[in-house]
């Protein structure tokens, strides 16, 4: 499934950039909250850091999602779900997948039409490092577009199964 | 009709419809803004300002530094010297197993992981020396759960963020309840293995001990690191868990060097995944509850719930049997955000002590999580020891008696959970 990161082609990334994003991501989050510990102790605050290790944990809570959709990693009550018949079963299938790419579709939609605009217009500003506050708030469609492309591409075998398949 | 019925219900539906709870929680929420119009242009900065709260970064820092340090291969060495220490006593590794899984649930913030990490070393270790696997299975799972009570625990830092409860005063809060949990599980699995004749092993020798100590020395400091950097008031709690990351970093590449600079990607991925499956949750939780609260569903509710006895103690019980069907359905996160706010009226009606309760609530959502149909820790052993769900499902239930037991010392005595927050300085009722 994960094929690691030594097959660097574009072929590989395409089906990995969400990973690739999550693992930079995270390495810098490390590496800057802990500097933002050291510094503090040096008498030396990097506070408003903060702001930006909050905003890369909205990004990976959608991009992190997405793969999480991927591996199939997302909580979920099946126990009577796999109990039922074959063509149920492909149905309660699309039935997720029908409402997690509705979801995700309804609040980046909501995102793009609302709440970046006016983000944009009042040009608002983020508290501490005074940066337009939408490019954090990118997260939302950029990041809810890729949870519903890999949950499609994660459902879609498995709605293609015919009957035969089961087992 | 009551706009709360179709929330809680339509949630219910979905939910049992095997829905991710994520998707299921935000999709009737939004449905529901919508059909009430409640004001749909809430939805997405709700969504954004769900996440984007400072406290909660000490969540994928805490679930990094479990990875890590499960990585390190802290928990070979820890039981190791476990097992040195305990000796001869019946059931000895299934005390190993209890003991070294409440101590890693002071490094690791969450009981699936616990489980997980923990299972892969007790499981095989246990069922070679002819322990039962469905017992091993139910014994691992039911002390991994101890993880969410014993500090840090991501519930009882989703508790604080949503009570607004001090976190490192709830985390003070489980230390006792926390080891309650372990011993009240160490009592049935003695008993068990009494009777199943499943022996210990030998006493260690001095040198023996020595060693073994020498080597598990830096896994047993992690939780020194962590817990001490907080109550000395060094750190906050999200300063302690990235610091934990960085002793879990050194220890691995540094000083067992188990941990290579290939490893890294993984862990990183890893601790993304994990963390963002949480904090979806927390985003559509979120948003529900949000909804629940403009609806005026979660006056309504906790009123009725106020309606049904005037006894604290009837309601105490009512509330608890509550929460534990609810643990065996739904993730910890999820049922914190949705029916805390539910029940934070009561609290306050009764005169309940917030902290005491969040800890009450943990250790019930920790019994729920071993507890079938959902029980998260229950799938994993299961499968680590390679054994039915059903047979696990009836080996669990003497842990579950024992901890409902562990559970009532707790509520009948709150000084418990109360105390050490006081002692620290950083709670008062």
């Amino acid at each position: 499934m994960n094929q690691g990161p030594d097959k660097k082609d574009w072929r590989w990334l395409v089906h990995n950039l969400e990973e690739v994003v999550c693992v930079g991501l995270m390495g810098f989050m490390a590496l800057l909250g802990f500097a933002n510990v050291v510094t503090r102790y040096l008498g030396y605050s990097l506070a408003y850091t903060e702001e930006i290790l909050v905003a890369m944990m909205v990004w990976i809570t959608l991009l992190g999602a997405a793969v999480g959709f991927k591996r199939g990693a997302h909580l979920g009550l099946t126990f009577i779900r796999e109990r039922l018949p074959f063509k149920a079963q492909r149905a309660l299938e699309g039935l997720s997948l029908l409402l997690t790419a509705g979801t995700m579709g309804v609040v980046i939609y909501l995102c793009l039409a609302y709440h970046i605009t006016d983000e944009i217009a009042m040009d608002t500003r983020s508290q501490a490092l005074d940066i337009p506050q939408f490019w954090y708030t990118l997260a939302i469609p950029l990041g809810g577009l890729s949870v519903i492309i890999r949950a499609t591409q994660a459902a879609l075998p498995r709605l293609r199964l015919s009957s035969q398949g089961e087992s | 009709m009551e706009p709360g019925l179709v929330l809680f219900g339509l949630f219910l539906v979905l939910l049992f419809l095997g829905v991710p709870i994520a998707v299921a929680l935000g999709s009737v929420a939004c449905f529901v803004i919508w059909l009430f119009d409640q004001g749909v242009l809430a939805i997405s900065p709700t969504f954004y300002a769900n996440i984007a709260k400072f406290p909660l970064l000490a969540i994928p820092f805490f679930i990094m530094a479990g990875l890590i340090l499960e990585r390190c291969g802290i928990s070979r060495r820890l039981v190791n010297l476990a097992s040195l220490l305990v000796g001869p006593v019946p059931g000895g590794l299934a005390i190993v197993a209890v003991l070294v899984c409440v101590f890693f649930g002071g490094v690791s913030g969450s009981g699936p992981a616990d489980a997980a990490a923990m299972g892969a070393v007790l499981i095989p270790a246990m069922t070679a020396r002819g322990y039962d696997r469905a017992f091993t299975a139910g014994l691992v799972a039911s002390a991994g759960s101890t993880a969410i009570i014993v500090p840090p625990s991501i519930a009882l830092i989703i508790y604080g963020v949503i009570t607004e409860v001090s976190v490192p005063a709830l985390f003070a809060g489980g230390i006792f309840p926390g080891l309650i949990a372990g011993l009240s599980l160490i009592i049935p699995a003695i008993i068990i293995s009494k009777r199943r004749g499943y022996g210990g092993e030998r006493w260690g020798t001095g040198p023996e001990i020595w060693r073994a100590f020498k080597d598990a020395v830096w896994g047993l400091m992690a939780p020194v690191v962590i817990l001490g950097g907080l109550y000395g008031g060094l750190f906050t709690p999200t300063e302690a868990a990235i610091v934990a990351v960085v002793y879990g970093l050194i220890v691995g590449m540094a000083i067992y060097g188990t941990v290579g600079w290939g490893d890294l990607y993984k862990l990183m991925l890893d601790s993304a995944v994990a963390s963002a499956v949480v904090m979806l949750i927390v985003a559509f939780a979120g948003l529900f509850a949000w909804t629940a609260d403009s609806l005026g569903s979660i006056d309504r509710l906790a009123n009725f719930f106020m309606g049904l006895s005037d006894n604290t103690l009837v309601m105490l019980l009512l509330v608890n049997l509550f929460l534990l069907m609810a643990g065996m359905l739904l993730d910890a996160c999820s049922i914190l955000y949705v029916f805390l706010p539910i029940l934070m009226p009561l609290m306050a009606h009764f005169g309940w002590d917030p902290l005491w309760f969040g800890v009450v609530m943990c250790f019930n959502l920790a019994i729920g999580q071993f507890t079938p149909p959902v029980a998260v820790n229950l799938y994993i052993t299961t499968s680590l020891a390679g054994t039915s769900l059903e047979r696990v499902s009836l080996a669990v239930i003497p842990f579950f008696l024992a901890m409902a037991a562990g559970l009532g010392v707790i509520i009948f005595w709150p000084e418990l959970a109360i105390a050490p927050a006081k002692w620290f300085g950083l709670y008062q009722p």
